[in-house]
């Protein structure tokens, strides 16, 4: 029998131990910002992912039929339950609602690289505000929530759901041509456009707007300076002008070193309405977190609502993590008690509980060999015997404590520190 | 900081690249490929090159473990990774068509294609609405129309030569083809200044050798 499952894995100690240190770390500024977490049923209907354009394909979707014979999908996002959330249950509270979560999302294909059909994610959404200052509250708190897990010059690479739509009207660039223009513009395609444009007729100054757009990202407020200067209409000018607001307003908090703006940034995600941003740290090539508007996610449950979010990719950030060195999680002390004499189990399940009041792991077993001590790593064992407890240090220390005294933990303790 | 790694595909591609270089600017010796070494340094520029199978290039990039990538516009459409292409290095110039033997006759049944390029031929001829049995070769694609094995096949095509030694001839160009420059997504943004040098000093030699001709 061949029990494994590709594109899914278990999550062993050592791991494991590591994701609750980020994660508590996420969680408590994710609180902090009074986003409170929630916990949506793994399964979902198949109809909450259906007609949102570029949501989730369908066939990228995990399906379970349920004894009534209705389609479930095991749920492919979190931000869509949410959105049921706010507009089910929540639909006559006061706004705003500050919603975040950390859980499993389930997809058949994954565009990401680590390409895992079980991914975790860990993010917050912000319903009911459509104002800069909440486009610049989640941006902040992106950066606030990459800096508690150490990442090491968090970028936040920030673009505009509308720009290139405005654009294209700018430049009348005809409805046939703007899919295939899109797809070339995302890839940053030079070449894909300067061969396009031979087959459409446009004026030289949108062909060269066109031809410019590839090579247009980096520097805030410089691509917003070269952008304004072209041939660009009033609605196009509007949606650069809030940008440069939130630009100025991420400078005022001394953010801005680590932002920029890449006006041709277009999500897999057709939900965006407004800024779409993406997560990446310095010398890292994946994406670690992307997120943004989208004011019309609510609008299949009959309300139209604004939101903002982000979510962060767990297994990505571990990755990075476990590049640098720049996380390390609290060592705890973990001890052995061990006794020989089965009259001592009592007083060795004594001496085990009061390390565990004060919060070290602790063990019991009856004799232990030295194997086991190395596989889990326990630095120290404490051995029972006869008249004497044993105390040995992973390195090589030992020391013996006679029983027959008061405050034998006190004294243990104090060997320790010494050797500490 | 780290090099910039760039993966290249081994063999003539990767030669031509060298020479790119070398003629931007790089200093990069004449022959340093020619070793069996598979990673090559250059700590002076800062960067590194290493050699992969070609279908492997838009991978290592995709996955980031290179930053930018050196490979043929057929790997590339072939394998549909996400990436930034950025610039066409106009070297390694052929074109995808489809060939097969003189006088094809129309069978009742779909046409079958052999290729070395599965998944572009599918989306090639579902774009044309026109159903066909894709049959996945890895070599030698001009056999399957000789042997009956398929009706046409979707290659490479060069000069031609090889289509004629053995009897075939083209039906119909499907596009042009030649090497590409592309790039990892993250890293053109966390990268950006050490990236546009590369992309902008290659442009230049080959906007100046468009001129010369």
């Amino acid at each position: 029998m061949n029990a494994f499952v590709e594109g899914v894995r278990d999550i062993l100690p050592a791991e494991l131990r590591r994701r609750k240190t980020i994660y508590e770390a996420i969680r408590n500024v994710f609180e902090a910002n009074a986003y409170r977490e929630v916990m949506t049923p793994t399964l979902e209907s198949i109809e909450l992912y259906t007609g949102v354009e570029g949501l989730v394909e369908k066939n990228e979707m995990f399906k379970v039929v349920d004894d009534k014979g209705q389609i479930l999908v095991l749920r492919p996002d979190l931000t869509m339950p949410i959105a049921r959330l706010a507009a089910s249950r929540f639909q006559d509270s006061p706004r705003p609602l500050k919603f975040s979560y950390l859980s499993s999302a389930y997809q058949s294909r994954n565009s990401q690289s680590l390409s895992l059909k079980e991914k975790t994610q860990a993010g917050v959404e912000l319903i009911g505000c459509d104002s800069l200052e909440s486009d610049l509250e989640i941006i902040i708190l992106l950066i606030r929530t990459m800096e508690a897990v150490m990442v090491e010059e968090p970028l936040i690479d920030i673009g505009h759901a509308d720009l290139i739509n405005e654009i294209f009207a700018d430049l009348k660039i005809e409805d046939e041509h703007t899919a295939a223009l899109r797809k070339l513009l995302a890839a940053k395609n030079k070449v894909g456009i300067k061969n396009y444009l031979k087959k459409v007729d446009l004026k030289q100054e949108a062909e060269n707007v066109l031809l410019r757009l590839p090579t247009l990202f980096g520097d805030p407020k410089s691509v917003v300076a070269e952008l304004e200067a072209m041939p660009l209409s009033d609605e196009t000018i509007n949606v650069l002008e809030s940008l440069e607001e939130l630009f100025n307003r991420l400078e005022e908090f001394d953010l801005l070193q680590y932002i920029t703006f890449d006006p041709m940034l277009i999500s897999r995600h057709g939900y965006y309405t407004g800024i779409i941003f993406k997560g990446y740290a310095r010398g890292y090539s994946n994406l670690l977190a992307s997120g943004g508007r989208y004011d019309n996610l609510t609008e299949k449950f009959g309300i139209k609502e604004a939101a903002v979010g982000f979510a962060v990719e767990i297994e990505n950030l571990l990755d990075y993590l476990s590049r640098t060195e720049n996380f390390i999680e609290s060592e705890e002390k973990s001890f052995v008690v061990s006794y020989q004499e089965k009259s001592d189990l009592k007083a060795a399940y004594e001496l085990a509980e009061a390390l565990r009041e004060l919060n070290y792991t602790a063990e019991l077993l009856n004799d232990v060999d030295q194997d086991y001590l190395d596989f889990q790593q326990i630095e120290y064992h404490i051995d029972i015997k006869e008249a004497d407890l044993n105390l040995y240090r992973n390195n090589g220390a030992q020391s013996k404590i006679a029983r027959e005294q008061d405050q034998l933990l006190n004294l243990v303790l104090k060997k320790i520190e010494e050797w500490e | 900081m780290e090099n910039l790694c760039i993966a290249m595909a081994k063999g003539r591609l990767a030669k031509e690249a060298v020479k790119l270089f070398r003629k931007a600017g790089y200093n990069l010796p004449e022959n340093v490929l020619k070793s069996r070494k598979l990673i090559f340094e250059f700590a002076e520029e800062n960067f590194e090159i290493i050699l992969v199978k070609p279908a492997d290039v838009p991978i290592y990039v995709e996955y980031g473990t290179a930053d930018l990538g050196i490979v043929g516009k057929d790997t590339l459409l072939e394998e549909n990774r996400d990436l930034y292409e950025v610039l066409d290095l106009k070297y390694g110039a052929c074109r995808f068509a489809l060939a097969g033997l003189p006088n094809r006759s129309e069978t009742l049944l779909e046409r079958k294609v052999a290729t070395k390029y599965p998944d572009f031929t599918r989306r090639y001829f579902r774009s044309r609405g026109e159903p066909v049995e894709v049959i996945k070769l890895n070599g030698s694609i001009e056999l399957a129309p000789l042997t009956g094995l398929a009706d046409t096949i979707l290659d490479i095509v060069e000069t031609g030569r090889t289509l004629k030694e053995n009897g075939l001839v083209v039906y119909e160009n499907v596009r042009e083809l030649s090497a590409r420059l592309v790039v990892n997504k993250v890293s053109m943004k966390t990268r950006q200044d050490e990236i546009s040098k590369i992309i902008e000093s290659l442009d230049r030699v080959l906007t100046e050798e468009e001129n010369n001709d």
